[in-house]
């Protein structure tokens, strides 16, 4: 029945879109991560196409050139994660506002772990036994996403991170630091969790949502200027992106289609074997584009206690999920 | 006579008030900045300036007050201060030494010259992953780039000041009879002395600006690494703030090379002393 | 007497400088430059001799030779040393070059500081010589407080604290005005005449060389030989003004004159 009711609406859309005027353009930064996946697979399939959108990828590297881009205005829509850096933007009046999912460690979807040293698989059985380890974790000491992760594996065992030698290296970085033996372990996003497995370099030991379960750990963010000025294109970037989404879930949770999907995201992503995604933990996307509110309020209050805030933010005046309810509205729930 | 010129004494009033403070060196050297710093301090308010991304300075001026109290802010300078130094003296002890050496030998300036020409041009943060791979990522690696980068710069003003001696001073060295390491000392190092100040002077701004790259890596203390984590974080006032600290940082060592300089040449002539005459 | 050949003097001491065959040709490329062609010369032992003769005659290569700057490519030349340990020459130049980074006091004291004499004796060696030389009350001024004419003292002072064996002189008053020199000149004499020492001095100055000189020497056009070597008995102590005044001077002065004219420009 969903999918009469898809082509119905694909008909309409088909139908409006005859005396349509030029697409509107979308600037977007994504980073060719496979927790993008709901803009990629919109974009190949044509969702966007559909809504009179044409998107214009670009990609920046950091979430502070992100922020900037986004306030003015030189992109529209980003993925980026719940840092500190977007709430102390939110304080400071920068119009940014976190609109829907994008990531998150829904159970079975962690896809951010922990991997051991080969080797070491007998001495480190559990999180207690990481003490006085050499751990590579990206991310600590800047306020990411990472590290209210790092504090909820850590309480499991009643560990701080002062008990651990941890080392602030990127995920390739640390991949290279757990093969050459200078660490014990290492927080890699996947795919690179799988690959450590198949060469032989390590051996995964907890998953994100093992250690934090239901993390909001990527979200999409729209500039202000978008928002405010183009309510109706941010709309219907949203059913799109939605889309996505949802074809992302019947692929890798329903496992209908998947070929199509995986072939969409090899072609995309950083992630270009198609065998690594039988493998690898699969980011949970949730498909109606809910994210974590009490989570992140939770994330906000820990980075305000490591001193990244200096004032506490209401996260849900961080989020604008109106444009989630209005797609939802228009599709119908996944 | 109607066609006669008078030049008498003036009317007794002499300059302005104005005209004079204009005048003084040392009242526009602290005006200007605090005239500067006031129109700032009236575009934020007025939003003129975007206060996101250009705080007013006088909430900047809270920061920096919360933030010494703190004792976070004197924590970081002394940590860049104390990198600054070592490096700096990493750098200039070899500099000064090649320099004079290479200045007064054809056949050393021969053979190492070019070596040294070579590895100038290539930017010191472009070398810094290799030194980090050699010297690890401690504090050493941060020595050894300041050092680098101090080097160069005084490097070249020794050698200048060395090449550039009239040969007249160094004739009559000979002439008197001194040795090799006289002629250093007697004729060499003095005579290149204020090229070396120079040297010393740009030396010292690049270490700052290096170290200040350099602190955004394995380390957690210094000035650099408050800039680029207020980046990260995405707090713009504690930004300004550290910049703020960087800029005086750089002023106060300037002059304090200028007042070493002060002591240690004094036979250069100041402006507007007057000869003795036969 | 005036214009007497030199040579043959029996009241002259015994020679303290010796040149024979004294060449130096410069090479740079292609080009070749003879300065100096077989000089022969004989000094004798205090003997205050001056050079005069054209640009481009070889007397400053002539001097900075005897000072050690300069090598010669053909002859030798042969200083002969009195007892004790003295350094072999003390040269004042033309330009300026007295350290600027010194005190006047330390410049004096140069030659000695690098011979290591002890502290001692090189204040008491200084401030003997600028006392003679007219800076005593200098004695801690930085050079460029100083005057041209006042460095010039200075390096004369120098040379003279150095106690060398020869004391060589080019040109040192040429850049000062006329009043300046003539005061320096009596200077130089009065410093002198403590030690008598063997001196060359080069100048363009006729007047110059025969207030200062016992004998003259006129050298030829590039490359320089002795045209003349002319005596000069004017009695000692020499007064400029007095001089000035004898009518042996004017004939003296033309004399060189007619020989320096002859043998090419005078500058």
């Amino acid at each position: 029945m969903k999918l009469a009711r898809r082509a119905a609406l694909a008909a309409m859309l088909g139908a409006f879109s005859f005396g349509a005027q030029a697409a509107d353009t979308v600037k977007v930064s994504v980073y060719q991560s496979v927790s993008d996946a709901g803009i990629y697979i919109a974009n190949d399939k044509g969702y966007f196409k559909e809504q009179g959108i044409e998107i214009d990828v670009v990609q920046l590297d950091s979430v502070s050139s992100v922020v900037t881009a986004l306030a003015s205005g030189q992109i529209d829509v980003a993925g980026g994660a719940p840092s500190a850096a977007i709430y102390n933007s939110v304080r400071q009046g920068i119009g940014i506002r976190i609109v829907a999912d994008k990531g998150s460690m829904r159970k079975g979807g962690g896809y951010i772990c922990l991997v051991v040293r080969k080797g070491l698989e007998d001495q480190i059985k559990s999180v207690a036994d990481l003490k006085g380890r050499k751990v590579a974790w990206s991310g600590t000491g800047i306020g990411t996403t990472n590290e209210p992760a790092l504090d909820h594996m850590l309480k499991q065992a009643n560990l701080r991170d002062s008990d651990l030698l941890l080392q602030n290296l990127t995920f390739g970085d640390s991949l290279a630091a757990l093969a050459s033996g200078s660490v014990d372990a290492a927080y890699l996003i996947e795919p690179l969790a799988q690959s450590a497995e198949q060469k032989g370099i390590g051996k995964l030991f907890m998953t994100g949502d093992q250690m934090y379960l239901d993390q909001q750990v990527a979200v999409l963010l729209y500039g202000a200027n978008f928002a405010a000025k183009k309510p109706d294109v941010a709309k219907r970037f949203m059913v799109a992106y939605l889309k996505g989404v949802r074809d992302y879930n019947d692929a890798f949770v329903k496992n209908k289609d998947r070929a199509a999907i995986v072939s969409i995201l090899t072609k995309n992503t950083t992630v270009k074997a198609a065998a690594l995604y039988d493998k690898m933990v699969m980011p949970g996307l949730n498909p109606d584009g809910a994210v974590n509110i009490a989570g992140m309020t939770d994330d906000m209050k820990w980075f305000q206690s490591k001193g990244y805030l200096k004032e506490p933010v209401d996260v849900a005046k961080a989020v604008n999920m109106s444009f989630v309810d209005a797609a939802i509205k228009q599709l119908g729930q996944y | 006579m109607s066609n006669e010129v008078r030049i008498s004494a003036q009317a007794a009033k002499g300059p302005s008030l104005f005209r004079r403070l204009t005048a003084s060196h040392g009242f526009m050297a602290v005006a200007s900045p605090i005239v500067l710093l006031l129109l700032w301090e009236v575009a934020a308010q007025a939003r003129l300036l975007d206060p996101r991304f250009f705080p007013a300075p006088s909430s900047v001026l809270g920061e920096l007050v919360t933030l010494t109290l703190s004792g976070e802010l004197p924590i970081n300078l002394g940590w860049t201060v104390q990198r600054v130094l070592i490096g700096f003296v990493c750098g200039a002890v070899p500099a000064i030494l090649l320099g004079l050496v290479m200045g007064l030998s054809p056949l050393l300036n021969a053979l190492l010259r070019p070596t040294i020409a070579a590895i100038y041009p290539i930017p010191k943060i472009a070398l810094f992953p290799l030194i980090m791979l050699i010297f690890g990522l401690g504090e050493t690696s941060k020595w050894v780039i300041v050092g680098i980068a101090v080097f160069f710069q005084v490097f070249f003003s020794t050698l200048a000041g060395v090449v550039n001696i009239e040969h007249i001073y160094l004739d009559v060295a000979t002439n008197f009879g001194a040795s090799r390491w006289q002629a250093y000392r007697t004729v060499a190092l003095p005579a290149a002395l204020p090229f070396i100040f120079t040297g010393c002077q740009l030396g010292l701004g690049m270490a700052l600006i290096v170290v200040v790259v350099a602190e955004q890596f394995g380390t957690k203390l210094g000035l650099g690494f408050m800039i680029w984590r207020s980046w990260q974080i995405f707090e713009v006032r504690d930004m300004f703030v550290a910049l703020i600290v960087v800029a005086l940082l750089g002023y106060g060592s300037q002059l304090a090379m200028l007042a070493l300089e002060r002591r240690l040449v004094q036979w250069k002539p100041k402006s507007g002393s007057q000869e003795v005459k036969t | 007497m005036l214009g007497a050949s030199a040579s043959n003097d029996k009241r002259a001491g015994p020679v303290k400088i010796s040149i024979d065959g004294l060449s130096k040709t410069f090479a740079s490329g292609k080009l070749t430059v003879t300065a100096l062609d077989a000089f022969d010369l004989r000094i004798n032992e205090g003997e205050f001799i001056c050079i005069v003769g054209p640009s481009g005659c070889g007397k400053t290569t002539l001097l900075r030779i005897l000072a050690g700057l300069e090598t010669p490519t053909g002859g030798e030349v042969r200083i002969a040393r009195g007892d004790g340990n003295r350094p072999l020459s003390s040269m004042v130049f033309q330009e300026s070059s007295v350290f600027p980074w010194m005190r006047v006091r330390d410049n004096v004291g140069y030659g000695l500081d690098l011979r290591g004499i002890d502290r001692g004796m090189r204040d008491r060696t200084v401030a003997h010589f600028l006392e003679l030389a007219g800076l005593a009350r200098f004695g801690d001024a930085w050079p460029h407080q100083l005057s041209g004419g006042m460095k010039q003292r200075v390096s004369v002072a120098r040379a003279f604290a150095n106690d060398p064996e020869i004391l060589l002189m080019d040109e040192p008053f040429a850049a000062l005005d006329e009043q300046t020199k003539i005061i320096l000149q009596q200077e130089l004499l009065r410093l002198w005449s403590e030690t008598r020492k063997t001196v060359l001095f080069i100048t363009h100055s006729i007047d110059e060389a025969l207030v200062l000189s016992d004998r003259v020497l006129v050298m030829s056009g590039r490359p320089g030989r002795v045209r003349a070597d002319i005596r000069v008995d004017f009695a000692r102590p020499r007064f400029v003004h007095e001089l000035k005044a004898d009518a042996g001077f004017g004939r003296l002065w033309h004399e060189i004159w007619r020989l320096l004219d002859s043998s090419g420009k005078l500058v």
